[in-house]
């Protein structure tokens, strides 16, 4: 059953030196319990899109086109009052940076408590306290700690923290944004167990957003591969990980090092990604391909089914 | 003292903090207990003009004024009026201060340009000629005086708590919250607030001395409660009834030191105290 199916979004940031197109039609669905990985490099749209879906964008950005159907449910008609009753209750984002995402006067007990006060008017404060104690435990934390100032708590606790606060409400889908990021790689490993556990126990969707395929390929069912605010690959992960079809995603699985076989050198990705204000025609990817072709210089390649639940951007493919 | 590191043995340990703190509890012990052990009566005047400008004796320990009455229970009086009015215009100031900077630092838009544009406008009038006009066209009562000083000196505060909430805003979790649909006010009250918190106490601490020696300058030129005698108002009557001239150095002296030791307290105290609460002026 699918959960969210997002259709040919497309978001603009206004900026000094013109609108940034930050997403260009982008086509992404998941089934409920599944977990979606969003992988790409810094700027490629990765965290517009998944924030998009709960509409937590800044305000310079706006929506220009498509629709979000999140739960049978089209989010992009609703008004701002009747998401305001989505996000978090139904709808959570683990947010970026857990170092700098809590308020360091205020005691982490509280800061769970907080979406619960603020979502849920008729739940008592003594009530807050208690679900907020019971889902400390629950990501590995004592209750006792509850009274506990964010300077006391370790990064990997804070992110436990941020994930016990993304959970306050109960929703049926979290997105996790960079939730291991800025971790060491021991402490990445708990929270990528715990997150997994969170998923099963609660019975989560997720959309994990990550620059890092170790973590995803560890995790995802599903997996997209954004550059340059559209997706170019999309699919089961398992496939997409063992056969990638797009040059983008070839060349970025080159990029990390493989713990078994030869010792090779990492290759990384020549050149940088286009300017998104003032976009050439063609494929975005032609300047730093190397098996572009003249076509790929004029036409923009479409999302288009290769195989059995793999999708790619490329004309090599379609 | 309990706790290692709370603000005040903090200030204990620093010798300015230190000299304030001994400086003030003396003023404080004077203003409170004071009055109680000598009362004070300022319409219970000399029945013959002997009297008058006595120098100081066993009977009157600090002398009588220039109407008899006792110098040494007019001070202790006056400690508490002089207390009393620094730290009720503090009050509104701080109130008033806090509020306008934390609205026109949280907020980008037209509201915040207007908030400080008007405390431009305070701030560029010179306070002490508009302290003196005002008080002079509401009249002499120690409630005008509160009023008039805390009205006019929010300003500063209103900048040092508008520039802190200008980087707080900022800050991710700020952010976050706000995305967790917390309310303006929520965010501002609640979490922008605590984190001003630290400043606005250093602010108050050196308002205070401010608006004692303001309440002093007024009551010296004759703006003063005629009935609340406060150390300005000693002063005042001092100079108005020659008493320099006829070497009642009694009169003048003790109301002088007074004002001297209260607001260099509080100074030394407030320096300090904003050397503990920014650690961007701490000596190394």
């Amino acid at each position: 059953m699918s959960i969210l199916q997002v259709k040919d979004l497309s978001i603009e940031f206004s900026t000094r030196n013109g609108g940034v197109k930050a997403v260009r039609g982008v086509d992404l669905w998941m089934n409920k319990g599944e977990l979606l990985g969003i992988a790409g490099e810094s700027g490629c749209g990765k965290t517009t899109t998944a924030l998009s879906i709960p509409r937590l964008l800044p305000n310079n950005a706006t929506i220009t086109g498509g629709s979000v159907v999140f739960d049978g449910q089209d989010l992009s008609k609703l008004s701002e009052a009747e998401m305001e009753s989505i996000r978090w209750k139904e709808i959570s984002v683990i947010f970026q940076g857990a170092m700098n995402a809590l308020n360091p006067l205020r005691t982490v007990g509280h800061q769970i408590a907080e979406p619960i006060l603020l979502h849920e008017p008729g739940v008592s404060k003594k009530e807050a306290e208690e679900r907020a104690k019971a889902l400390l435990e629950e990501v590995g934390i004592a209750a006792s700690r509850y009274t506990n100032y964010p300077h006391e708590f370790s990064g990997g606790m804070r992110q436990r923290v941020m994930i016990a606060m993304s959970l306050a409400c109960n929703p049926k889908l979290v997105i996790a944004d960079e939730p291991v990021t800025a971790l060491d790689v021991m402490i990445q490993a708990q929270i990528l167990d715990l997150l997994r556990k969170m998923k099963r126990e609660h019975d989560l969707s997720m959309i994990m957003i990550s620059h890092d395929l170790s973590v995803l390929s560890e995790l995802c069912d599903k997996i997209a591969i954004m550059y340059a605010g559209k997706i170019v690959e999309f699919g089961d992960a398992r496939e997409v990980f063992t056969k990638p079809r797009h040059p983008y995603t070839i060349r970025l699985m080159k990029s990390y090092p493989n713990i078994y076989g030869e010792k090779t050198f990492v290759s990384g990705i020549p050149g940088y990604p286009p300017n998104l204000i003032h976009l050439e025609p063609g494929c975005p990817f032609v300047d730093r391909c190397e098996v572009c072709m003249e076509e790929c210089r004029h036409r923009e390649p479409v999302l288009s089914e290769i195989d059995d639940d793999h999708y790619c951007a490329c004309v090599r493919g379609e | 003292m309990k706790n290692k590191n709370s603000v005040l043995s903090q200030l204990w340990k620093d010798h300015m903090g230190k000299a304030g703190l001994i400086l003030l509890a003396i003023v404080f012990v004077m203003a409170i207990l004071g009055p109680m052990v000598f009362p004070f009566d300022s319409s219970q005047t000399a029945q013959s003009s002997s009297e008058i400008l006595n120098a100081p004796s066993v009977e009157h320990w600090l002398g009588t004024d220039d109407m008899g009455r006792d110098v040494f229970r007019s001070l202790l009086f006056g400690a508490r009026i002089s207390l009393f009015v620094g730290l009720m215009a503090t009050l509104i100031s701080i109130i008033v201060g806090t509020i306008v900077g934390l609205v026109s630092g949280y907020y980008r838009s037209i509201i915040s340009v207007i908030l400080m544009r008007i405390t431009d406008v305070f701030l560029a009038i010179p306070v002490l000629p508009l302290i003196i006009v005002l008080a002079a066209v509401f009249g002499q009562s120690i409630f005008i005086t509160i009023m008039v000083i805390g009205l006019t000196s929010w300003p500063s505060t209103a900048r040092i708590v508008r520039s802190q909430v200008l980087s707080i805003r900022e800050r991710m979790y700020i952010e976050r919250i706000k995305n967790l649909g917390a309310s303006d006010f929520r965010l501002m009250f609640r979490h922008v607030f605590p984190n001003v918190l630290p400043l606005i106490y250093a602010n108050t601490v050196l308002v205070i001395a401010g608006s004692i020696l303001s309440e002093a300058t007024l009551a010296f030129l004759g703006l003063g409660d005629p009935v609340n005698v406060s150390w300005g108002t000693m002063l005042h009557y001092a100079f108005v009834s020659g008493a320099m001239g006829r070497g009642a150095w009694w009169y003048i002296i003790p109301p002088g030191v007074g004002i001297l030791v209260i607001v260099l307290g509080f100074t030394l105290a407030g320096h300090c105290l904003d050397e503990i609460t920014n650690p961007k002026l701490r000596r190394v």
